[in-house]
């Protein structure tokens, strides 16, 4: 059990709206992860690490889905079942 | 863990042999490392002067004919002068490191996914648990089979970024809201 209330993506301001829309199309889900919520939760602190993790995720000289592969072993390893 | 299986299986890696093979990969990596550490086995691609292994390690020169076969094939198949470390550990029990040999080699072999693609999730694995052995073999494996600086680093962002997101779930205890995409496709839908 969570233990934050954790807002509902109706909560968070329209420029937040707005990132949330892109969250979606990135993961191509129909609703905001809770995790993206969590993050999100501080403004100042999704400035930075929001972006990060877009430029962390992205296709580059890896493609995005062994990033996704690669976030797996990693959280595999810390235990984390998120 | 949960929700990136389920963002790899929307971004189109459905097939489920292939999140086998990571779960392979990452349990095979992980038990290496662990023995490897903690016997503190010599790195085989860089003098640690401070690792001095506390069990003795078979000799490759002396080893009789199925270990020196082994230990052949195991070097031939990581383009090294002589087997590495961890196996020459465990050839203490000639059986056992033939048939962990077995897996291991099938886990790091050519599958759904390429060579290349399981050295870089090794060495995440690695540095994930901070494993100085599994550091070493699988950075240089990856180099080996052709990671790239600009590969290297995006790697690093991706294991920095879900160190941190990962403690943050975990602090919060956050439950899993993203098996969506892990439930079975209706049959007929592509």
């Amino acid at each position: 059990m969570e233990t934050v209330r954790i807002k509902d993506a109706g909560e968070f301001p329209p420029e937040m709206q707005r990132v949330f829309e892109g969250i979606k199309r990135w993961f191509g889900l129909d609703f905001v992860p809770k995790m993206n919520r969590v993050l999100a939760y501080d403004p100042a602190f999704w400035a930075g690490f929001g972006r990060c993790g877009k430029r962390a995720m992205a296709d580059g000289a890896l493609r995005r889905e062994l990033k996704e592969m690669i976030a797996v072993a990693v959280s595999t390893i810390n235990a984390c079942e998120y | 863990m949960v929700g990136h299986t389920a963002a790899g299986k929307l971004l189109g890696a459905t097939d489920d042999a292939v999140w086998y093979e990571v779960a392979y990969l990452v349990g095979t990596v992980h038990g290496m490392n662990g023995v490897a550490d903690g016997l503190r086995l010599p790195l085989d691609f860089t003098a640690d002067p401070t690792r001095v292994p506390l069990v003795p390690l078979v000799d490759p020169v002396p080893a009789d004919g199925p270990v020196r076969a082994l230990f052949q094939e195991i070097a031939a198949f990581f383009a090294m002068p002589g087997p590495p470390s961890l196996y020459r550990a465990l050839a203490h029990d000639p059986g056992y490191a033939a048939d962990h040999w077995r897996y291991a080699r099938h886990v790091l072999a050519d599958g759904k996914l390429p060579r290349l693609d399981k050295s870089l999730i090794a060495l995440a694995t690695s540095m994930a648990a901070r494993s100085g052995y599994g550091i070493d073999f699988h950075h240089r494996e990856a180099r080996r089979l052709g990671l790239t600086d600009a590969g290297m680093w995006e790697l690093t962002f991706v294991t920095e970024q879900f160190h941190a997101v990962n403690a943050i779930g975990t602090c919060l205890h956050l439950e899993p809201d993203m098996q969506v995409g892990l439930r079975p496709r209706p049959a007929g839908t592509p």
